[in-house]
C-alpha cells in the first residue's frame, strides 16, 4: 500500500501580524473568502461581509486583500514543482494543500520519522509552516492533516479506523449537501457514518458517500495530477581527440546552441542563464556562463552573446567535449501577430524584448553593473539622494519605485553636476558665517558676483559616521559660472561641492 | 587651410545632400524641420527651433572649459565640462515629443548628469529619470559601439553620449545611422575639438554667459550660457546672427531663452560683455572663439 503524505499550511499568523482576509466582492459588497486562523478564532467564516468581519476583529488589525483563485493555483503549482525535492511524486491539493507519494522512501531519508522532520523544516524554511500526516492512504492522510490534532502524525496501517473514528465526517471529503443530510439524521463522525450498514449508506446518500470511504481505506483507487518533473536540459558534443581549431569549436557551439533551442521551442520556454563547459585534456574545464535580463530563445540574439566571449577563450590545449546546460529558464509567452499593426500589448511587448537584448549585449561586453538606472533613495544627503542600480532582469526597469513614492522632496535648486568628491576651497566671508564674498579653487581666485543661501543640511548624526551639518550657497563668479560650495560647521571648513554647467 | 578647404567642400556637398533629402521628406511627410534658408532668417525663437531640428541626425555640442585657459593646446590638459543642463533639455524635449517608453540613454560617465535636474519637481515629473538608461563606458571605442547599439534598439527614443575623441569616421557612422533610424543623438565635446572634421548635422559651441552687473538683480540668480552656431547643413550662417543666450530655470529644470536677449539673435550685448572679461580673465569669451 503507497504512503500519501498531506501538508497542509497552517495560516496562523505571528502574533505581532494583523489578521488576514481575503475577499471577494459581488453586487457592490464585499464578503470575506478565506481567512487566517486568528480570523477564525474570532469568529470570522467564509461568506461573511467584510463589515461584519471587521466588527468582530475590532480589537486586531486587520489586513485586506482580494481573493484571486487562479493566482493563488499557479503558486501552489509552483510550490509543489519546488517540493519535488523532498518526494518523488507530488500534487498540489487545492486550496491549500500538497499530497506527496513517498513510497519507498524511508531508506532514503533514514526512516520515515526523519523524512518528515525534513520536510517540515524546509517548509519552514520558506515560510510556509505546514501540518504533515503520512498514512497509507491519501485519503486518511488528508482527513488527518486537517482535522487532527498533531502537527506531524504517522498513522501505520491498522490503526487508519481508529485515528479516524473521531473526526468529523467533513473529513472524508464529502460533498456539503451529504454533510448536511448526515448531521440532520445526527451522524457527526466518520465512527458513527462507519457503523451503519454500507448497503443503506448507498441507498440514502448515493455511491459517492462510498467512494470516499474506500478511498480513505485503500480500497478503490485514487487518480492524483501529479507535477511533472522537468528533465535537465543538456546537450553536449564529444570529439574523438582534441580540437584546438577555433572555427571548429565555433560550429560545435552553434549546433549546441541549435540542439537546445529546438528543446526550448518544444517545452515553449526561453533560456535567462546559460552556461558552456569546455572540457580539455589535461586541465580543469572552461566554462562560460551567460544571463540574460529577460527569457529569450532568439538565436541571433543568443549567439550575439556568446560569440564574444569564445573569441576570448583559451583553446590552446584543445577542447574534447563542450557541453550546454540551461541553468534557468522561463515561460515564454505566446507570440500573437496584432490585430492592429502597432497597437496593444504586441508592440510593448516588442518593446521589453529589444530593452532586454540592448541590455543583455551592454552588459556582455561592458560588464553587468556598466549598465544602470538611477534610483532615489531617501535621504537628504546629496551624494548619497540617487543611487545606480544593476539590472537583474528587463522587468525590474519597469518595476522600481516611482519617485514620488515616499521619497523626501528635495527643496531648492541642485547643479547638474555633482562632484564625487567635494573640492577644499578657500572662502572668505565680510561678515562671520556669512555668505562668501571671494573665493579661491583649483589654484584660482574669484570674487564672488552673487550668492544665494544658506541652505542647511543636517547630516545623519543618528548612525553616528556623518555629524556634521553643512550650509550650502549657490554662487556665481565673474566668468558666469556657478557653483555649488557649502560650509561645514563643526569644522569651518568650506568646500565646492558641484557645479551648474 | 587645406583642413578649412576640406571642411568648406565637405560642408558644400552634405549642405547639398541634406537639401535635397529635407525637400523629399517634406513632400513626404508634410514639413521637417523648419530650417530657414537665408542668414538672416535664423529664428529668434531657438527652443523651438531646436524641437524641429533635433528630431534625427547627430548633433555635436562643444561644451565648457574652466575659465582663463588661453589657447586650445592648454586647454587640452585641463577637464572640460559638457553643457549637461543643454542635454537635459534635449532629453525633456525628446521624453515630451515620444509618446512611447522609449528609453533616452546616456554614455560616458562625464555626460551623466545630477539625477536631480532629470526630474521637474515643480510638476513632480520623474519621466526623464524613470526612462534613462546610464552607460558607463569610458574608450572612446567603447562609447562609439554603445551609441551605435542603442541607435539599433528600437527601444532607444534618444543617445546622449561623450563624444571626445570620435574621429571623422565615428561621426559619420554614426550620423548615418540616426538618421537611418530617424533617432536624435547629442554628442557632448571638448571644445577644442571643434577644429576637427566632423559629419555633425548641427554644431553648437557652449560658454559661460558672463555676469552682467546691471541685470544682477533682475536675472543675477539663474546660470546662463552663450550657445553659439558654428554649423548647421544646409542653413548658410551670417557671422552676427549666431549666438543665443540660454538661462536655467532652477525650479523647472529647464532652459529659456534669457529674457533681456529674447530679442533678434545676434544682439550686440554679448559683445559689450566681453571686454570686461577680457580685462578679468585672460579667455576670450567662448562665443568669440572661431569655429
Amino acid at each position: 500500500m503507497p504512503r500519501g503524505v498531506h501538508a497542509k499550511r497552517l495560516t496562523a499568523p505571528p502574533p505581532e501580524d494583523p489578521a488576514m482576509l481575503l475577499v471577494t466582492t459581488s453586487q457592490g459588497v464585499q464578503h470575506v473568502a478565506a481567512c487566517c486562523e486568528r480570523a477564525e478564532r474570532a469568529g470570522v467564516r467564509s461568506g461573511m461581509t467584510l463589515a461584519h468581519a471587521r466588527s468582530l476583529l475590532n480589537d486586531t488589525d486587520v489586513h485586506v486583500e482580494p481573493f484571486t483563485p487562479e493566482r493563488d493555483a499557479g503558486r501552489l503549482r509552483q510550490l509543489a514543482r519546488w517540493a519535488l525535492r523532498l518526494a518523488p511524486c507530488v500534487a498540489p491539493d487545492h486550496p491549500d494543500g500538497l499530497l506527496m507519494d513517498i513510497t519507498g522512501c524511508e531508506r532514503l531519508f533514514g526512516g520515515e520519522h526523519r523524512h518528515l522532520g525534513l520536510i517540515a523544516t524546509s517548509f519552514d524554511r520558506i515560510h510556509f509552516p505546514a501540518r504533515l500526516t503520512a498514512a497509507p492512504t491519501f485519503g486518511s492522510a488528508w482527513a488527518l492533516a486537517r482535522y487532527g490534532k498533531e502537527r506531524i502524525s504517522i498513522i501505520g496501517n491498522e490503526s487508519v479506523h481508529a485515528a479516524l473514528a473521531s473526526l468529523p465526517v467533513a473529513a472524508l471529503r464529502l460533498d456539503w449537501e451529504i454533510q448536511i443530510a448526515l448531521f440532520e439524521v445526527g451522524i457527526t463522525t466518520i465512527g458513527e457514518l462507519l457503523d451503519l450498514p454500507r448497503e443503506q449508506l448507498a441507498a440514502r446518500f448515493g455511491t459517492g458517500i462510498l467512494q470516499r470511504i474506500d478511498q480513505v481505506f485503500g480500497r478503490m483507487a485514487e487518480h492524483l495530477d501529479f507535477i511533472e518533473p522537468e528533465s535537465p536540459l543538456i546537450v553536449s558534443l564529444t570529439a574523438d581527440e582534441p580540437v584546438k581549431q577555433y572555427e571548429s569549436i565555433e560550429r560545435a557551439v552553434e549546433t549546441l546552441l541549435s540542439e537546445l533551442l529546438v528543446e526550448l521551442t518544444k517545452r515553449d520556454k526561453g533560456v535567462q542563464h546559460f552556461e558552456i563547459v569546455f572540457n580539455r585534456s589535461g586541465s580543469e574545464p572552461q566554462r562560460l556562463s551567460i544571463r540574460l535580463t529577460h527569457a529569450s530563445r532568439n538565436r541571433m540574439h543568443l549567439w550575439t552573446l556568446i560569440r564574444p566571449r569564445l573569441e576570448c577563450m583559451d583553446i590552446s590545449h584543445g577542447v574534447e567535449e563542450v557541453t550546454m546546460k540551461v541553468l534557468r529558464s522561463a515561460r515564454l509567452s505566446h507570440e500573437q501577430l496584432a490585430f492592429l499593426p502597432g497597437s496593444g500589448s504586441a508592440q510593448q511587448e516588442a518593446h521589453v524584448s529589444a530593452l532586454g537584448e540592448l541590455l543583455d549585449q551592454l552588459s556582455a561586453r561592458l560588464g553587468r553593473e556598466a549598465v544602470c538606472f538611477i534610483e532615489p533613495v531617501q535621504t537628504h544627503v546629496p551624494e548619497h539622494a540617487f543611487v545606480p542600480r544593476g539590472f537583474v532582469t528587463v522587468a525590474a526597469i519597469d518595476r522600481k519605485r516611482p519617485y514620488h513614492e515616499g521619497e523626501p522632496t528635495v527643496v531648492g535648486s541642485r547643479p547638474s553636476r555633482l562632484f564625487a568628491v567635494p573640492d577644499p576651497a578657500q572662502v572668505f566671508s565680510i561678515v562671520p558665517d556669512g555668505p562668501p564674498a571671494w573665493i579661491r579653487w583649483r589654484g584660482r581666485e574669484y570674487v564672488v558676483l552673487h550668492s544665494a543661501g544658506p541652505e542647511r543640511l543636517a547630516l545623519p548624526w543618528w548612525n553616528g559616521s556623518q555629524r556634521a551639518a553643512r550650509d550650502y550657497y549657490d554662487v556665481q563668479l565673474p566668468h558666469g559660472g556657478w557653483l555649488w560650495v557649502y560650509r561645514e560647521l563643526e569644522t569651518g571648513r568650506w568646500f565646492v561641492h558641484g557645479e551648474w554647467a | 587651410m587645406l583642413v578649412e578647404a576640406l571642411q568648406a567642400l565637405k560642408d558644400w556637398c552634405d549642405s547639398v545632400m541634406f537639401a535635397t533629402e529635407l525637400a523629399e521628406r517634406r513632400a513626404m511627410e508634410g514639413g521637417l524641420p523648419n530650417v530657414p534658408t537665408s542668414g538672416n532668417s535664423l529664428p529668434t525663437d531657438l527652443l523651438e527651433w531646436w524641437k524641429a531640428l533635433f528630431r534625427v541626425g547627430l548633433h555635436g555640442w562643444y561644451g565648457l572649459l574652466p575659465p582663463e585657459q588661453g589657447d586650445d593646446r592648454s586647454a587640452r590638459q585641463t577637464p572640460w565640462t559638457p553643457p549637461l543642463c543643454i542635454l537635459v533639455h534635449l532629453g525633456w524635449e525628446r521624453i515630451q515629443a515620444s509618446e512611447d517608453m522609449s528609453r533616452v540613454v546616456w554614455i560616458g560617465p562625464r555626460c551623466f548628469p545630477y539625477p536631480r535636474v532629470l526630474v521637474r519637481e515643480a510638476q513632480r515629473d520623474c519621466r526623464l529619470l524613470d526612462r534613462s538608461l546610464f552607460i558607463m563606458a569610458r574608450e572612446a571605442a567603447a562609447r562609439l559601439w554603445a551609441t551605435d547599439l542603442c541607435l539599433r534598439c528600437p527601444a532607444v527614443g534618444a543617445v546622449i553620449a561623450d563624444g571626445s575623441g570620435f574621429d571623422m569616421a565615428a561621426t559619420r557612422r554614426v550620423q548615418l545611422l540616426a538618421r537611418s533610424r530617424s533617432k536624435p543623438v547629442f554628442l557632448a565635446r571638448p571644445p577644442w575639438e571643434r577644429t576637427e572634421l566632423s559629419a555633425a548635422q548641427s554644431r553648437w559651441l557652449v560658454g559661460w554667459q558672463p555676469a552682467d552687473d546691471s541685470e544682477q538683480n533682475v536675472h543675477g540668480v539663474n546660470p546662463r550660457w552663450s550657445v553659439k552656431l558654428l554649423r548647421c547643413k544646409g542653413v548658410p550662417l551670417d557671422e552676427d546672427h549666431k549666438v543665443w543666450v540660454l538661462e536655467w530655470d532652477r525650479a523647472q529644470s529647464a532652459l529659456h531663452l534669457s529674457a533681456p536677449l529674447s530679442r533678434p539673435a545676434g544682439d550686440a550685448t554679448l559683445e559689450t560683455t566681453a571686454p570686461r572679461h577680457a580685462a578679468g580673465s585672460p579667455r576670450e569669451a567662448p562665443h568669440r572663439a572661431s569655429a
